[in-house]
């Protein structure tokens, strides 16, 4: 039975045995075959590192400096091209790879042209007009990040918020980001974010990837999940040369995810510094306003229209101190009119007292009772009469009324009525 | 956390009334009233930056939850 048993290799002797047998095979050593660049690597010997690929496949492939100089262009990821070469192991490591000794570019990706066609229509939907982008806030209250919790690209958000504004709150959605459900992970977060209500700016984005790890982002879920998000959206996702359709949708698109953190705060010290700005030039404004007006009083107090002003006043306060001059003085003159009338009718009065008539020796003549006697009209024989002269008085009696000429006129004046009237005795 | 005037908002009147102060429009009693307009909203802008707390939330989490009433 020991002669049935499969004999016993060492590694390196399976690993020869391989590549003996591939080699030869005549069908793997003249080989075309066409695939999506993937992984490019360019090593400094010179010699190119990648991969090709298919929906389903991938293959490594190796291209040694000698044929890659003679390449008329720069093979990238994304890139679909047509291989020519031979299949065979790596015996170091048993990998199955390809030995390119030419490449043909065979026009644009597959994955490629389904992002133009994806890209055409979202665009004649009007999904990246400019006129649907929310302007990204200048000082979020918080910041949504929707990225893988593990990978490089979170940390490095993370790293630039806090260097740039120490205390901004941050609530991640940690999905996958790439791979099978990755699409529907971040459509999913982006809208929870919106129903959560729970930042004021979201960075969607991942780290670097081939076109196939960033496809995610191309896909329509996302596209669509940016398109209805309330929350400003800035994408980061891969590198500066790295483009998806999440890019054109997203309200900001950042070129690396530490670029994304730059975009979505301010620097909490420079946000400070400018309150204190504007608060400084307030009060230089106002000190200076108040300054100006003082000097401005100063300027008016010694100007010559001031002084035409002051003149003036002064020469009104002239005119007003004349006024009052001559006001008194017109009343004074006025008052002293006044008291010479006053003499001149006490003058008169004076004239008018009987007694200054009985000075000058008339006598008053009245009835007992003290009443003046007018006339002789009023009296009869036997009345008892009065005399008063200047020096007192004395009583009679009329013997006899003689006439009445001329006494009517002389009964008029009551006061003069004794100088002509009855003749008595005493 | 809805705050009354946000700061970008706040940071915008403010700088349209340096700017008027600057210019010295309108009467001493503006200037003052615009003044003391602006150093409302300069408190106002302290108090919002002074209002940050560092946290790092993850969607879904009990703390995160409580936004929901917002």
């Amino acid at each position: 039975m020991e002669q049935a048993l499969s004999p016993v290799f060492r590694v390196s002797e399976l690993n020869e045995y391989v590549s003996l047998v591939l080699s030869g095979d005549p069908n793997l050593a003249d080989l075309r075959v066409s695939g999506e660049i993937s992984g490019f690597k360019r090593h400094s010997s010179g010699h190119l590192y990648f991969s090709l690929k298919d929906e389903n496949a991938l293959v490594r492939c190796v291209m040694f400096r000698q044929q890659a100089m003679r390449l008329t262009f720069q093979p990238q990821d994304g890139m679909q091209v047509l291989l020519y070469g031979k299949a065979s192991l790596y015996e170091k490591d048993g990998s199955f790879q390809l030995y390119a000794n030419y490449l043909k570019k065979s026009g644009e990706g597959e994955l490629y042209l389904r992002f133009l066609a994806m890209k055409r229509e979202l665009e004649s939907r009007g999904w990246f007009n400019e006129a649907h982008k929310k302007p990204i806030p200048f000082l979020p209250r918080r910041v949504g990040v929707v990225t893988s919790g593990t990978g490089a690209a979170v940390q490095d958000i993370f790293n630039i918020i806090q260097r740039r504004f120490p205390r901004m709150p941050v609530v991640l959605a940690s999905v996958r980001v790439q791979g099978a459900g990755a699409a529907e992970e971040i459509a999913k977060a982006i809208d929870e974010m919106n129903r959560a209500k729970a930042a004021d700016v979201l960075i969607v984005g991942r780290g670097g990837g081939s076109m196939e790890d960033l496809w995610a982002f191309n896909e329509p879920a996302v596209a669509e999940a940016i398109y209805r998000s309330e929350i400003p959206v800035i994408s980061a996702v891969g590198h500066e040369t790295d483009v998806t359709i999440a890019d054109f949708v997203a309200d900001l698109r950042a070129p690396t995810p530490s670029a994304a953190a730059e975009l979505c705060v301010p620097e909490m010290d420079a946000c400070y510094e400018a309150v204190r700005l504007q608060s400084q030039r307030m009060h230089r404004a106002l000190s200076t306003r108040l300054e100006r007006m003082r000097a401005n009083v100063k300027l008016f107090a010694s100007s010559k229209a001031f002084r035409l002003l002051e003149h003036r006043l002064m020469n009104q306060r002239q005119a007003l101190d004349g006024a009052r001059e001559r006001a008194l003085r017109g009343a004074r003159e006025q008052m002293g009119a006044a008291r010479t009338e006053l003499m001149r009718m006490q003058t008169q009065l004076r004239a008018l007292d009987p007694s200054a008539v009985l000075d000058r020796g008339y006598a008053i003549l009245t009835d007992a009772d003290g009443h003046a006697l007018g006339g002789v009209r009023a009296m009869q024989a036997g009345d008892a009469v009065k005399i008063r002269m200047h020096d007192g008085a004395a009583s009679a009696r009329i013997e006899t009324v003689l006439g009445t000429d001329g006494g009517e006129r002389m009964g008029d004046n009551e006061s003069t009525g004794g100088q002509n009237g009855a003749i008595g005795t005493v | 956390m809805e705050q009354s005037v946000r700061f970008e908002e706040a940071m915008q009147k403010l700088s349209e009334i340096v700017s008027k102060l600057e210019n010295a429009e309108g009467s001493l009693d503006e200037m003052i009233r615009l003044y003391e307009e602006g150093m409302t909203l300069v408190k106002s802008c302290e108090r919002q930056l002074d209002a940050y707390e560092a946290t790092i939330t993850r969607l879904g989490d009990a703390a995160e939850g409580k936004h929901d009433a917002e």
